[in-house]
């Protein structure tokens, strides 16, 4: 088991108002699963992969990745399970700004302290996976937003996570880039890799083998998918 | 690994240029105009330091002096001093070296139908070592001018410059009190103090001004002398009072008719004014420290929005807070010294560059504390202001950095 959340939620307080986010969600993934996780917007989608990629911190509940509870880790070893463990997609990219694409990529490695020239060659190897290597020394600002996403997508499998998190990766895509993205995150679900990806579109969530579905912060559906 | 932030942070640095432009500008103005301000200041003290030092080590000065209540009861009790005083001094104390009675006056002097009051003063040949002021052209009064009473003078340079005297003032004659004087040297120059020229003087033989002004110069009147060995000053002074009491006939039960005064007490006269001028420059200081602050502050302070979104990408790819602080620090450290190094460098040249342009101001002067201080206070406040919300960034939950706006 890769993935085990109990009863997890997320409340905000907005004013006097509280907004459950996420409420008393409890699932499972396992290693090599595909999971889409589908719902409106503002059912608690981000929310929950927030808290999957450890960027954020539940309100109550508990979430065990590979066994272990991720809010008794500490700052290095929440650092570590960012850096090695899990790679993240997001919707808005989350480049950085001054930093060529080569740059971008390179970051994680960074702090996974890999030596310089191998780190370099690792991050191009990367872009080439992307289709991206003419792109290589150019900045967020000079890409598309296509381009920007693969580069996006390089950064979060430099380090080889075992776990790759998209929240709406195909969101900012036209339907020729989504299908090519997709194909590329099927093609590493095949690899072994587990993947948990968030999608409006119903066909996209269906090339997952399992989709959630929440609404107002929970689950109202949980079904394997016929391929 | 730190090696591995440095290059980070250099790679930081290099990538956002006018990031990193202006806040090396931020500190650089903050810097320089410390240095600058405190320069020109400094220049102003050193040279006013100087002009003390110029008025002669151990003198002792004596001048007439009572507590009085009123001018009248001042005229009644006109208080003197005689050369006869001056002789006994003289004689009786062997510590006393070059020792020179002056009777000062302020008078017309007359030149070519320009007419000028300065302050005359009747001396002896020791005038000049006593107070350290040579005589830079033709000569200065002799034993011989004051045994035949000769009607010479020597000028100081601001009566030359004024009194239109021209390039060769030596040999011409000026009038003072309708007396002719003949003019045998020219003191050197000792420039102004307080806006107040010090060369508007001129020098007599002191025989030639008691037949000027009448065998008691008065209140005006006062004796000065070196004393050999500064050990022995304060029982020289105790010695003068003694014989000046005894010679005019003063009562036990009553004050001094006169009053000793040291070099040291023309220092402490002149620092109690020194202390306020210290004041306004420690006022002027702060408030270029805080103009500069406020600069770095800012500059820090806008682009820590962008920063914390940059440290909630590097956090949610794996940096620790350890890997943000250090590449801050870094940075900040770098971006400061170098700001720092370049304003030291600009506020000097600055300091400079404006003592040369405002006529007779005195040559800037840097003094170390001052680099200290800009150097201190700004790389202080920049890497204050550049690792202090990074610390905070780094402690937020990657999402909540990220979500900074
Ligand atoms: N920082 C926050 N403060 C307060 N409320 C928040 C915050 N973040 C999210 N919410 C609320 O939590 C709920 C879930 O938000 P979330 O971003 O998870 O939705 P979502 O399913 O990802 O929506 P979308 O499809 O539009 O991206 C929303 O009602 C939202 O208003
Ligand atoms: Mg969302």
């Amino acid at each position: 088991m890769l993935i085990q959340v109990e009863d997890l939620t997320k409340t905000y307080l907005v004013g006097t108002e509280e907004v459950h986010a996420l409420d008393h969600v409890s699932f499972t993934v396992e290693e090599g699963e595909f999971l889409s996780i589908m719902g409106a917007s503002g059912s608690g989608k981000s929310t929950l992969m927030n808290l999957l990629g450890c960027l954020d911190t539940p309100t109550n509940g508990r979430y065990l990745l590979k066994g272990t509870d991720v809010s008794k880790m500490n700052d290095e070893e929440l650092a570590t399970v960012r850096n090695r463990e899990i790679g993240f997609v997001f919707q808005t990219f989350n480049l950085l700004p001054g930093l060529t694409a080569l740059h971008n990529v390179e970051v994680p490695l960074i702090y996974n302290r890999v030596p310089r020239k191998k780190r370099l060659e690792m991050s191009l190897a990367m872009l080439k996976a992307m289709g991206m290597e003419e792109r290589a020394h150019h900045r967020p600002n000079q890409l598309s937003g296509g381009q920007r996403q693969r580069v996006a997508v390089a950064r979060a499998l430099v380090n080889s996570p075992a776990l790759i998190l998209a929240d709406e990766p195909t969101g900012n895509l036209d339907s020729k880039t989504t299908l090519e993205l997709m194909e590329l995150i099927r093609d590493l679900n095949r690899k072994g890799n587990t993947i948990v990806l968030v999608t409006h579109e119903p066909d996209i969530g269906a090339m997952a083998n399992r989709t959630i579905t929440l609404k107002d912060g929970k689950i109202i559906e949980d079904v394997k998918n016929a391929h | 690994m730190l090696i591995e932030n440095i290059l980070l942070a250099l790679n930081s640095i290099i990538s956002n240029k006018m990031r990193s432009f202006l806040t090396t500008l931020g500190i650089l103005i903050g810097v320089a105009s410390i240095i600058t301000v405190v320069a020109l200041i400094q220049g102003i003290f050193a040279s006013i330091d100087q002009q003390i030092q110029q008025l002669g080590s151990n003198i002792v000065t004596i001048q007439p002096h009572i507590e009085a209540q009123s001018f009248a009861d001042y005229m009644k009790n006109r208080p003197e001093l005689t050369l006869e005083d001056a002789d006994a001094l003289k004689r009786l104390i062997p510590a006393i070296i070059d020792l020179a009675p002056v009777i000062g006056e302020g008078s017309q002097i007359k030149y070519a139908g320009k007419t000028r009051t300065t302050s005359i003063a009747g001396v002896h040949p020791q005038y000049q070592e006593i107070n350290g002021q040579y005589v830079e052209e033709g000569r200065f009064i002799t034993d011989l001018d004051l045994e035949y009473h000769r009607k010479v003078v020597v000028l100081g340079q601001e009566i030359v410059k004024s009194m239109k005297l021209g390039e060769r003032p030596i040999g011409k004659s000026i009038l003072i009190q309708n007396t002719p004087f003949k003019i045998v040297g020219i003191m050197e120059k000792r420039g102004s103090l307080f806006g107040r020229s010090l060369d508007d003087y001129a020098l007599i033989p002191i025989s030639s001004a008691i037949d000027l002004y009448g065998r008691i110069a008065g209140h005006f009147a006062s004796i000065q002398f070196r004393v050999a060995d500064m050990n022995q000053l304060d029982k020289v002074k105790q010695q003068c009072t003694t014989i000046l009491r005894r010679r005019h006939k003063i009562p036990d039960n009553k004050p001094n008719d006169f009053k000793i005064s040291t070099q040291e007490d023309i220092v402490k006269s002149f620092s109690k004014t020194t202390n306020v001028i210290t004041a306004i420059v420690m006022g002027i200081v702060g408030i270029s420290l805080l103009v500069g602050g406020i600069g770095i502050m800012n500059i820090m302070l806008v682009t820590v929005t962008e920063r914390t979104r940059e440290i909630g990408i590097r956090k949610a790819v794996g940096a620790t807070r350890k890997n943000i602080l250090s590449q801050f620090l870094i940075e900040a450290v770098t971006l400061s010294f170098l700001g720092g190094a370049i304003g030291i460098l600009l506020g000097m040249g600055l300091g400079n560059l404006a003592a040369h342009m405002i006529p007779h101001f005195p040559p800037a002067h840097t003094p170390i504390w001052a680099i200290l201080l800009g150097f201190g206070f700004s790389t202080g406040i920049g890497i204050l202001f550049g690792v202090y919300p990074a610390g905070k960034a780094a402690a937020l939950n990657p999402i909540d950095a990220l979500r900074h706006e």
